[in-house]
């Protein structure tokens, strides 16, 4: 028995997969994590998976914004921190 | 623990399994790391059986503060046993449905419902209700191996994992 790995999460793979749940379920990430809807809705393993998905976006964009730490030089990382398009930035 | 010890572990822990030459496996997958060898990362692995019965065990490891070395902690999972949905999802997992309940379930998660079973048509039996079995370390092969003892010998889980639900 061997076992597979799963392709590598990328930050637009995974926004996808949580934007899926939010049109599933029509409750935004945000109401999810403040916990504003009946959690009685959710089957157990959809709201296990989206806490998983909330953990590896997290951690994306957080690989994200220390590329860009890295990229860029220290007087403009303080204006980067609250940056909204990371990810574009990152790829121009 | 770090991803490459956990699979290390895993390897080694599924190459044992006692499984059934009949049956069909989907996985063990290993989602993989945001960051080489760190957390977050995902194992599902799903075995039908020819009976009609499956079992999916699926784990989620999160990261913890740095201060704590950027080790991965097992913050959810769910341990399930019961007749296969017919309805399957792309990978060929049975979809979980209501009309297929669990012969045993068991689940920690970080909402409401903390850790808890789903055992002999009960659902979210609480920690404070079983004895004998802590509920969050439960290993996924413990319950693989308590599965194919109950295939193997007709035992009930409690009687097979020790623990008594109280009422």
């Amino acid at each position: 028995m061997q076992i597979k790995r799963r392709s590598a999460p990328t930050l637009e793979g995974v926004t996808h997969q949580l934007k899926a749940f939010e049109f599933k379920y029509h409750i935004t990430t945000d109401e999810f994590l403040r916990q504003e809807f009946d959690e009685k809705l959710i089957a157990e393993d959809d709201a296990m998976q989206w806490r998983y998905l909330r953990e590896q976006h997290d951690a994306l964009q957080e690989v994200t914004i220390e590329r860009l730490y890295a990229a860029f030089p220290t007087g403009s990382r303080a204006r980067l921190k609250n940056c909204e398009n990371t990810p574009e930035l990152l790829a121009a | 623990m770090r991803f490459s010890e956990y699979e290390a572990w895993l390897a080694a822990e599924v190459a044992n399994a006692p499984l059934e030459p009949d049956s069909v496996q989907i996985g063990p997958f290993l989602t993989p790391t945001v960051v080489p060898d760190k957390p977050p990362w995902q194992m599902e692995w799903t075995v039908l059986f020819a009976d009609g019965h499956y079992f999916r065990v699926v784990e989620n490891w999160f990261r913890r503060s740095s201060s704590f070395g950027g080790y991965g902690c097992r913050r959810a999972f769910s341990f399930h046993y019961g007749p296969t949905n017919t309805a399957k999802d792309n990978d060929g997992v049975p979809l979980p449905s209501n009309k297929f309940p669990a012969i045993i379930r068991i689940d920690q998660d970080v909402d409401w419902r903390g850790p808890h079973l789903h055992y002999n048509g009960e659902d979210h039996v609480q920690q404070s209700r079983v004895q004998n079995l802590r509920i969050s370390d439960v290993e996924p092969l413990q319950f693989v191996r308590a599965v194919m003892e109950h295939r193997r010998t007709h035992q009930d889980f409690d009687q097979i994992l020790h623990f008594t639900v109280t009422k």
